[in-house]
């Protein structure tokens, strides 16, 4: 077993690093770019949904501040963009207080209403706001690669400036899952009032998170606004928050691999579902991705990693400890 | 030297409805106290006033010299007061290991002192061999155990014990009242409500009797039990007759 | 202003108010019963609309005489929604509860784009344009009918739950689903109930939006942030709530956008919204706490 996860982990290394140079196929290099970056967003977006079980779909929020806030910098100050992220994820971090002190006392579908109605917020100002933003029209950079710019003429250079960011993120949330601070956002998760009772300020930790997640989500969309080159208001819309969400639900919710996988799967089955699809019938795409969503969320609701999981629980739970306790718990309540 | 629990006047109302009226209580360090009381008459409420999960309408609560009423409950474990809940509230899909470890984190930084310190809890819990078992499939009674495994590793200096056992076979308790002693003797002073009324006269150095929302006796258990108020009011007729 | 344009707009206000009470009345009977948020919502309006499109085009059905197929039309809808949907979320996590229905609004409009294609389509009838002169005051006949309508779903929603023991038997479900269940209520067939009927509710609002509005795939999520407002403004589960409500940010919505820029209106309701939430989650009506018991 052990072996087996070791080759799996080289195996998957290797991949990551040589993925993208194996094709010159463009569409397929953009997906490979894409995974990593719609990767990365979805683990910034576990910390605060999966790790301390706040739903919520405002995420475009905060991409759309990093995007929006690099480019402008750039734009009308000549910032290097890789300032700009920096100061983009400030900015993110700024709203996320705000917004976090509104809605961090809220649960469940509450939360994500009012994150949704944040986000919402955002993007009639972004439209209306035209002397900053460039309004309905959008916002185009003009493509001068230097790395300076933080523009390549190579997809390839694009995905490993994705890559190292998933890396970390992804090592980021594998680190704060076995440190005090995870732990803190599960026990909240699970019960605030047990969480309270052992000594830890619930908002405190939930906010922490808010932050964290608002800064990392903010990166990546800085580096999106660079790798596109063109965004409109449009980048605040409840569909990207509710995809950024999916990912890391169909993946496995409050687990490290979880968002990645999940974004590998639903990436490319969107780019095939409207490249096969979608020129033969309009709709009939989003149609089988819809459909395909409902049936993992019922079936599979704790995500795609719970079906792969069993490879590697080698020592973790020994069956032996765990039957007959469940067996007991059948028998006394 | 001064109580370690000092409830001054402490009322609580909901509304109209009085929960717990003015009562004045001490917890002397080292002690075990008893609460109990006919269901309704507040027992729980005045946990919950004490450990920051109620706000009291009056008076107040003052925990090793520090006023701990109305403040929130994370400070009030911090200040050195752990509790258990009379509902269960698990962390239901972490082990029991992980479980008290969120409270050994509270005085353990890092996870692997945390991890020693919970450890050795459970052992003190005797249920190190539950230690990879998730919460959700635990018994009733091993939920609330853990419930006190918890609490114990915030390394509180009062430990509030809301039934913990309940639902024990009769057989079982005699292994959770040494469980509970020993903690005592580690050092921890126990407050503690239960119904089953051979465990509270067993290991109870004073009982205190709430009725109505009201402190109605305050002594030893055999002074309680003598007491014919608290025989009218709560253990009845014919535990008189036995006594 | 003048006391004419006042009059003017708070009429206007009234009105879309109706409009408002009318396409929120469905969810907050759903979630003060169910306890879910159908995010979907928005889509089953679309359905309503473009089956009353349909009737109205296709078959030559007076707009009205429509409602009479519409709003059976979405009840059953509903009630085959619940049973494959909405039934295998209970209990579950809040997770599921929220992205079976984001799923389904995805599939929704996918299926109408499929079925309508992505043209924006309205009907244009002599009645759809009738007007009422009142003096110097003009109103729509849709927007008055649309509003009558309103307050006669409510009305009736209240009779039902008040007077009647399958009414009574939702309100005991809302209250407290088990000990509903202690008391021999038949707690899921409850739940379908109260799903086909928001529904069904929500289908008849399609229906009288059609000759006010115009219909594409998208249709539902220019409505289900208002209704969602609407609700957690008035109180999420209450009938009275989503009236007031309504009718509140159809106010709020005529006037500002006379004040300020048109474009900033929905933005001026998302604020309210926010406010709501943090001053007073439980809304103008609801029930203190009830944000936090879908937990």
């Amino acid at each position: 077993m052990r072996i087996a996860k070791y080759l799996l982990l080289a195996i998957a290394i290797v991949a990551a690093l040589a993925g993208p140079l194996i094709t010159q196929n463009s569409f397929l290099r953009d997906l490979w770019v894409l995974v990593a970056m719609w990767g990365a967003v979805a683990t910034a977006w576990n910390l605060i949904g999966g790790y301390a079980g706040g739903l919520s779909l405002g995420h475009a929020a905060f991409f759309g501040i990093g995007a929006y806030t690099s480019s402008l910098l750039y734009l009308d100050l000549h910032l290097s963009p890789w300032l700009g992220a920096i100061a983009g994820g400030l900015v993110a971090v700024l709203s996320a207080l705000v917004i976090g002190f509104i809605t961090i006392r809220l649960r469940g579908p509450f939360f994500a209403l009012a994150t949704l109605a944040f986000a919402a917020i955002l993007g009639i100002a972004a439209t209306n706001l035209s002397a900053l933003t460039h309004g309905a029209e959008g916002m185009t950079i003009p493509f001068a690669p230097a790395l300076r710019n933080a523009i390549f003429s190579s997809k390839v250079d694009y995905y490993y400036v994705a890559l190292a960011l998933l890396l970390i993120y992804v090592a980021l949330t594998w680190w704060i899952s076995v440190s005090r601070f995870g732990y803190y956002l599960i026990a909240i998760r699970e019960n605030e009032d047990a969480a309270q009772a052992l000594g830890i300020d619930a908002l405190r930790v939930k906010l922490g998170a808010t932050l964290l997640s608002a800064f990392m989500t903010a990166l990546v969309g800085s580096f999106y606004a660079q790798y596109r080159l063109f965004f409109e208001p449009s980048i605040f819309a409840t569909d990207i928050s509710v995809q950024i969400a999916l990912f890391a639900i169909i993946g496995g919710l409050g687990t490290v691999w979880g968002p990645l996988i999940g974004a590998a799967i639903l990436v490319p089955l969107t780019g095939e579902l409207q490249s096969f699809l979608g020129s033969a019938l309009p709709g009939i795409d989003a149609f089988v991705y819809g459909a395909l969503l409902v049936l993992a969320i019922l079936f599979v609701p704790n995500g795609f990693v719970s079906l792969i999981r069993p490879l590697f629980a080698g020592k973790r739970t020994p069956p032996a400890t765990r039957q007959p306790v469940e067996a007991e718990a059948e028998a006394k309540t | 030297m001064s109580a370690l629990l000092q409830l001054r006047n402490v009322e609580k109302r909901f509304g109209g409805l009085q929960a717990v009226k003015d009562v004045t209580l001490d917890v002397e360090p080292g002690e075990i106290v008893g609460l109990i009381g006919p269901n309704g008459a507040g027992k729980t409420t005045l946990f919950s006033c004490i450990a920051g999960f109620h706000r009291i309408t009056k008076g107040s609560i003052v925990f090793d010299g520090r006023e701990i009423g109305n403040r929130p409950a994370f400070e009030v474990c911090r200040a050195g007061v752990a509790r258990t809940f009379q509902v269960v509230k698990p962390f239901a899909r972490m082990t029991a290991l992980q479980s008290v470890m969120v409270g050994s984190f509270l005085r353990h930084r890092d996870a692997a002192s945390a991890r020693r310190a919970a450890l050795d809890v459970l052992a003190r819990l005797r249920m190190e061999h539950l230690a990879d078992v998730e919460a959700h499939s635990l018994t009733l009674v091993l939920k609330k155990r853990l419930e006190v495994a918890r609490a114990l590793a915030t390394e509180p200096r009062l430990l509030l014990l809301d039934e913990v056992m309940a639902g024990l076979s009769p057989g079982e308790v005699p292994e959770l009242l040494d469980v509970i002693r020993a903690i005592n003797a580690g050092g921890v002073t126990v407050l503690f409500v239960e119904h089953i009324m051979a465990a509270v006269m067993n290991i109870a150095h004073r009982v205190v009797v709430l009725h109505g929302g009201e402190l109605l006796a305050d002594g030893t258990p055999a002074e309680v039990s003598r007491d014919p108020q608290v025989i009218a009011a709560y253990l009845g007729e014919e535990y008189a007759a036995g006594a | 202003m003048t006391f004419q344009l006042f009059v003017q707009l708070l009429a206007a206000g009234v009105l879309l108010g109706g409009v408002y009470a009318l396409i929120s009345i469905g969810l907050t009977l759903i979630f003060g019963v169910m306890r879910i948020v159908n995010f979907a919502h928005g889509e089953f309006l679309m359905v309503g609309m473009y089956l009353a499109y349909y009737l109205v085009t296709a078959m030559h059905v007076n707009p009205y005489l429509a409602l009479v197929v519409v709003a059976p039309g979405l009840y059953l809808f509903g009630l085959l929604v619940e049973m494959a949907i909405i039934k295998p979320t209970i209990g579950k996590s809040d997770v599921v509860q929220v992205f079976a229905t984001v799923g389904l609004s995805i599939v929704l409009q996918a299926a109408a784009l499929m079925a309508f294609s992505a043209n924006v389509v309205g009907l244009n009838l002599p009645i759809t344009n009738a007007l009422i002169h009142l003096g110097w005051l003009t109103i729509g006949v849709p927007q008055v009918l649309a509003f009558v309508a309103a307050m006669l779903v409510a009305a009736a929603l209240f009779i039902f739950l008040g007077r009647t023991d399958v009414g009574r038997a939702i309100r005991a479900t809302a209250q407290d689903r088990s000990a509903a269940a202690l008391m021999g209520i038949d707690v899921p067939a409850i739940y379908r109930l109260t799903f086909a009927l928001g529904s069904a509710m929500t289908g008849l609002a399609g229906g009288l939006l059609m000759p006010i509005y115009s219909v594409s795939p998208d249709v539902g999520t220019q409505f289900v942030l208002v209704a969602f407002v609407v609700v957690v403004l008035g109180g999420m589960g209450s009938v009275t709530g989503a009236l007031v409500g309504g009718l509140l940010i159809g106010i709020v919505e005529t006037f500002s956008g006379f004040v300020i820029d048109p474009q900033w209106k929905a933005a001026i309701y998302f604020v309210i919204f926010l406010i709501v939430l943090v001053v007073r989650p439980a809304g103008l009506f609801g029930m203190r706490g009830s944000e936090e018991i879908a937990s």
